[in-house]
Order: structure tokens, then C-alpha cells, then sequence
């Protein structure tokens, strides 16, 4: 803290800093590690977000369902056109 | 224990470098975060839910909320404000969760972390650190998480003021509170073990807080 702290406050602060650390068990770690790695993205991994929705998909096939869904949309309005003039 | 690790210890510099790393999903960056930051982030969220077995479930998804999340860091983010953030978070989640849980409800109340044989750690009075773990246990979430921050993770007032979405004032106005209450429920413990306590030389720490100067 950057204020001068009273004397009672420093002894409490060095007291809890003096608290032995509690060690974290090595195999523990390890598997923490790699379950987390498992969840970080890959480059060119994408990211679907519709934020007014509360909704967000994380996928590496981001790209593929986008397009997926631009196709389909062209194929239903030539579908429609066709209906109305063919 | 290697006393309070200040957070000045990682320089903004270094800060910077790894978030730029992280930010470009860079081979091995994620590593170095953990490597560098594991061993604060399991002592705080220890200490905070008081059980080891709610520390493991916190702990490994508060890495697993930032390996999602690394990618998005802002350019300036300070990163160990930021896992303390969110290691918060999962602790306040996991509280409100259990709220709901009749079956776990009991489980609440936090118990005493003993500590292991740390060398260093016999080095400091018995007495004290059990009247110290035992009145830090018994303080609420708000009180206990400021605490830690500040005295035993060492961090300053405006990164601390990050991690628990306050402002400078009100992180100070907390952090004295915490200390009073602290004080007291140290100085009701002595009070209920006044044989042990009272003429015991090995109590004078405690009672050097139990005095505000």
C-alpha cells in the first residue's frame, strides 16, 4: 500500500505474509496444464458471436459454418426468385 | 515461504512481451504464463475457499477460463490482476452455485489451511500462525480475498482495486475494515484460550496486533 500504514498494521501485514504457502501437488499441475491447453485456440480457429444475443460459439470451423450458412441462403433466395418468375 | 512475492517482481515489460504472445497464440506462451503464475493463483484460491478440494475444482478451471481467454487480451493488460480476476470470479461463482446445494451447504464454513513443512515456516511462531489462519478463515469473502491480495500476495492498491472491481478508496476502506476485523476475531480467540495465550512469550505477535498502535 502506498500509504504509511500503522505499527499493528505492519506487524499484521509481515504476520500474514509470513504464512507458510501451501504447496500445490506436482501431478496435480501437470494435469491442470494440459487440460488447459487443450482449450486455447489455435491460430486461425474462429470465433462466432452474436453479442445482442448473449450467444457465442467458439470453433475452429467458424469459417465453414459461415460459408454454410451464406450458401444456403443464396440457394433459398434463387429457390424463391424461381417460384416468382420461373 | 519466500515472504510476500510483490507483484513488481514480473516488470510491465515482461507483462507486455508474454501478452503479445499470447495474443498471437504463440507456441508456448501459455506455459510460461503457468509457469510463472501457478503457485500465487493456487495459494489465493487455497486460502480464499479454505478447502483443498474446492481450491483443485477452482483452480483448474480458472486455467481453463484463461486458456480460452488468452487470445483476447488487451494490448496493457496486466496479467496476474487478470488471473487473480478471474480465479475470483470462479471462487464467487462456485459460492453462488452452492448456495442452491442444500447437500453441500454444510461444506461452506472454511477450515484452517494447514500449511506443510515449509522449513522456513517453522522458523515463524506456532501459536501465531494458527491464531492468524484460524481468525482468516473465520472472516467473511470480501474481508479474507483483500486481505490476501495485499498482505500475502503482496499486490499494490490499484491492482488489487482491478481484481475486485472497486476503486482506490474503497479497496483502502475495505482493506482497513479487514484488518479490524482481523484484529478482533484474533484478539476473541485469545480471549476463549487465555491459559495457552496469555503468558505465552511465543503469543507476543498476536498480541502486537491485537494493539493498534
Amino acid at each position: 500500500m502506498s500509504s504509511p500504514e500503522p505499527l499493528a498494521d505492519h506487524a499484521l501485514s509481515q504476520s500474514l505474509a509470513g504464512l507458510p504457502a501451501p504447496a500445490i501437488d506436482g501431478a496435480f499441475s501437470a494435469r491442470v496444464l494440459r487440460k488447459a491447453r487443450g482449450e486455447l485456440r489455435q491460430p486461425g480457429e474462429g470465433t462466432l458471436s452474436i453479442r445482442g444475443l448473449l450467444f457465442s460459439w467458439e470453433t475452429a470451423l467458424a469459417p465453414a459454418v459461415v460459408l454454410l450458412a451464406g450458401a444456403a441462403y443464396t440457394v433459398g433466395a434463387i429457390i424463391q426468385l424461381a417460384a416468382i418468375y420461373g | 515461504m519466500s515472504g510476500a512475492p510483490a507483484s513488481s517482481t514480473i516488470s510491465a515489460a515482461d507483462d507486455a512481451a508474454l501478452v503479445a504472445q499470447l495474443r498471437g497464440q504463440e507456441r508456448g506462451a501459455f506455459d510460461r504464463l503457468y509457469a510463472l503464475h501457478h503457485a500465487r493463483i493456487w495459494r489465493f484460491l487455497l486460502r480464499l475457499s479454505g478447502r483443498r478440494d474446492e481450491a483443485e475444482d477452482l483452480f483448474q478451471e480458472t486455467w481453463v477460463q484463461a486458456a480460452r481467454h488468452a487470445h483476447r487480451l488487451e494490448l496493457g493488460s496486466r496479467l496476474l490482476p487478470w488471473l487473480f480476476t478471474i480465479a475470483r470470479n470462479q471462487h464467487r461463482s462456485a459460492r453462488r452455485f452452492l448456495l442452491f446445494d442444500f447437500r453441500k451447504r454444510e461444506n461452506l464454513a472454511v477450515e484452517p489451511i494447514s500449511g506443510p513443512s515449509d522449513p522456513e515456516a517453522l522458523l515463524l511462531d506456532l501459536e501465531e500462525m494458527r491464531a492468524l489462519e484460524e481468525a482468516l478463515a473465520s472472516l467473511g469473502d470480501a474481508h479474507r480475498e483483500v486481505l490476501l491480495l495485499a498482505h500475502v500476495e503482496g499486490m499494490a492498491s490499484p491492482d488489487i482495486a482491478a481484481v475486485l472491481s472497486l476503486s482506490d478508496e474503497a479497496v483502502r476502506k475495505r482493506l482497513s475494515r479487514a484488518r479490524t476485523e482481523l484484529r478482533e476475531r484474533i484478539e476473541a480467540q485469545a480471549k476463549r484460550r487465555p491459559v495457552a495465550a496469555a503468558p505465552d512469550e511465543r503469543v507476543a505477535g498476536v498480541a502486537k496486533l491485537r494493539d493498534p498502535a
